[in-house]
């Protein structure tokens, strides 16, 4: 499969499924740059720093919902009032919780795209990547 | 305090049995009193109608048939005054005095008699015959005076003793009252008061029981809940290890790759039995849920498994019943994935289901033509990772038996299996009709657990 992505951001505090996440998209193909971040703290600092091409732009940001710091919750709170409810910005959850409310609260929520169990699979990478990229892909 | 209450009974017993006795035994005398009173009254009037009988035959020259007969019966009873023999319904006269008075009257008796055979042969002598009646008649008004004294006497002592026998019972009734049933009662008060207490205390044991089973159950629910993470954490890197080095490896190291995999994938499907399990009757609403209904959704999901085996799963009429639906679904979902499950390879797996009314449940069975149970396995199959079988035989992780008993439990029923090793088993479990019956599973609010 071609870079249909330029970069994705991982947020997760546990490095194992960093890595692992890591891997699944590298094998998977569907991107090549990927930024890693422990907590929401990190990874709001990361988007919010400008580097040499201005801000970073990751086109998906997959979130765990527990983290030290700043969890998952707490970050999409601050991403949602620094960019708006309605980014450009795919944001996927990321949890082992089959808890309705938590379920619940992130419909509830605009800045989230989708709700997904771990692990990161190649099937719900390609779900993703069909659902929101592929006629964008088209169009450019 | 049993053998006093007992005694005191004996005793209220006897008293009672005593007056009886006692009444019975003087009625019984005073009726015979009477009847003595009454013939030695009728003797006098007797002596005068003999008396009159004889002025009669001497002006009519009659029969003295009557005659003869008022004779004979008032001689028979003067002696039977006098008796002592039982038989005639007397009490025998045994006052002396009395004894003494009747003898006296024998020759009165005698000389009448003598006369009553002088008739016919010889003129009466009217004036004799007079004056010796005369002479009998108040000897014997004395003789009755006495016998009514002493009938008297005799009932003086019945009221009396009747009173003291009142007066007995009625004291012992009131000792046996202090001494026998007021401290029995005080003694019931106690030991009633002793097993409120002990059903309190286990009242508040069962509470305590039920809320570290509560406890114990969120932390199977925490436990396995956390526990998926590292697991799959392990079960990942594995797979990447597979895919990424694999090829690098000699047999020995692909061997133990593939082991690694095998009982991490084990682990990853008992956790998530556990967590399963923990769940089972989490979600609280019942609802009315037909069951053949269940049982076609149950066919289609397992349609793979009944093609290849080409299994015949049949039911007759089954009823709606209130429940909990995605549990009972699990309940017979986990019952037909077993009784398709154990059976001989190449077998054709025949099962059957059927429901029966009973009073306050349904009793629902679940026949198959499988391998069997052995009978010192029935019991164990329901304990939660139990297997009785190696893994190699038959895949599975021995939780499916313990859900169905939960599931059946939380429905206020029971569950259990009939069978013989080699001829297949029937499950019957029942569920209660009315669901809001049902004790020892209080309303629980669901575990909040975030990722």
């Amino acid at each position: 499969m071609n870079n249909k992505l330029n970069s994705i951001l991982l947020v997760d505090d546990d490095e194992a499924t960093n890595f692992i996440h890591q891997f699944v998209i590298q094998d998977h193909g569907a991107c090549k740059h990927i930024v890693t971040k422990l907590d929401g703290q990190e990874a709001f600092d990361y988007l919010t720093t400008p580097n040499e091409s201005g801000l970073p732009s990751p086109d998906i940001i997959f979130v765990d919902i527990n983290m030290p710091k700043l969890d998952g919750w707490g970050f999409l709170e601050k991403y949602e009032s620094e960019f708006g409810s309605n980014s450009s910005k795919i944001i996927v959850m990321l949890t082992t919780s089959l808890n309705k409310y938590d379920k619940e609260r992130a419909e509830s929520m605009n800045v989230i795209s989708e709700f997904r169990n771990k692990p990161l699979s190649p099937e719900i990478l390609d779900e993703i990547v069909e659902k929101y990229f592929t006629n964008k892909h088209m169009v450019q | 305090m049993n053998t006093r209450y007992i005694f005191g009974i004996i005793i209220t017993v006897v008293l009672l049995s005593v007056n009886q006795a006692f009444i019975q035994y003087w009625l019984a005398q005073k009726k015979h009193d009477a009847n003595t009173i009454n013939i030695a009254g009728k003797q006098r009037m007797l002596s005068q109608r003999i008396n009159a009988e004889f002025y009669r035959l001497e002006k009519e020259s009659a029969s003295p048939h009557l005659l003869k007969k008022l004779v004979a019966e008032w001689k028979t009873s003067h002696f039977k005054l006098q008796s002592k023999d039982k038989s005639n319904k007397l009490v025998p006269i045994t006052n002396s005095e009395i004894r003494l008075a009747l003898k006296e009257l024998n020759p009165n008796i005698e000389f009448i008699e003598s006369q009553l055979n002088n008739i016919g042969k010889a003129s009466l002598n009217l004036s004799l015959i007079n004056q010796n009646q005369n002479s009998f008649l108040p000897k014997m008004d004395k003789i009755v005076k006495s016998l009514e004294k002493i009938s008297d006497k005799k009932l003086q002592f019945i009221i009396k003793t009747e009173f003291f026998l009142f007066f007995m019972s009625l004291i012992i009734l009131i000792l046996e009252v202090v001494f026998i049933y007021i401290p029995i009662e005080k003694s019931l008060n106690l030991a009633n008061a002793e097993i409120s207490k002990k059903n309190e205390d286990l009242k508040q044991a069962l509470t305590s029981i039920g809320k570290k089973n509560r406890e114990l159950e969120q932390i199977t629910y925490i436990t396995s809940h956390d526990l998926q993470e590292p697991v799959r954490t392990i079960n990942s890197l594995v797979n990447i290890f597979k895919i990424k080095y694999a090829r690098d490896f000699d047999e020995e190291g692909i061997k133990m790759l593939r082991y690694l995999d095998t009982a991490t994938v084990r682990m990853r499907d008992l956790i998530k039995d556990l967590l399963d399990y923990s769940i089972i009757g989490k979600k609280r609403e019942k609802t009315k849920i037909d069951c053949a209904e269940i049982l076609e959704i149950i066919s289609k999901d397992l349609a793979l498994k009944i093609n290849e085996t080409k299994a015949k799963i049949t039911w007759g009429r089954l009823p709606k019943i209130l429940g909990i639906e995605a549990e009972i679904r699990l309940l017979f979902q986990n019952l037909i994935s077993n009784a398709l499950k154990f059976q001989m390879k190449g077998h054709q797996p025949k099962i059957d289901i059927a429901a029966i009314e009973k009073k306050d449940f349904w009793l629902f069975t679940v026949s198959d033509n499988g391998i069997g149970i052995e009978s010192k396995n029935v019991e164990k199959i329901f304990s939660i990772f139990h297997r009785i079988h190696s893994k190699d035989k038959f895949e599975g992780t021995g939780i499916g038996l313990a859900h169905c008993a939960k599931v059946v439990d939380i429905h206020g029923g029971a569950i259990w299996v009939e069978s013989e090793l080699g001829k297949g088993c029937t499950f019957f479990f029942t569920i209660k009709k009315d669901q809001n019956k049902i004790v020892g599973y209080e309303q629980q609010t669901e575990l909040y657990i975030t990722s």
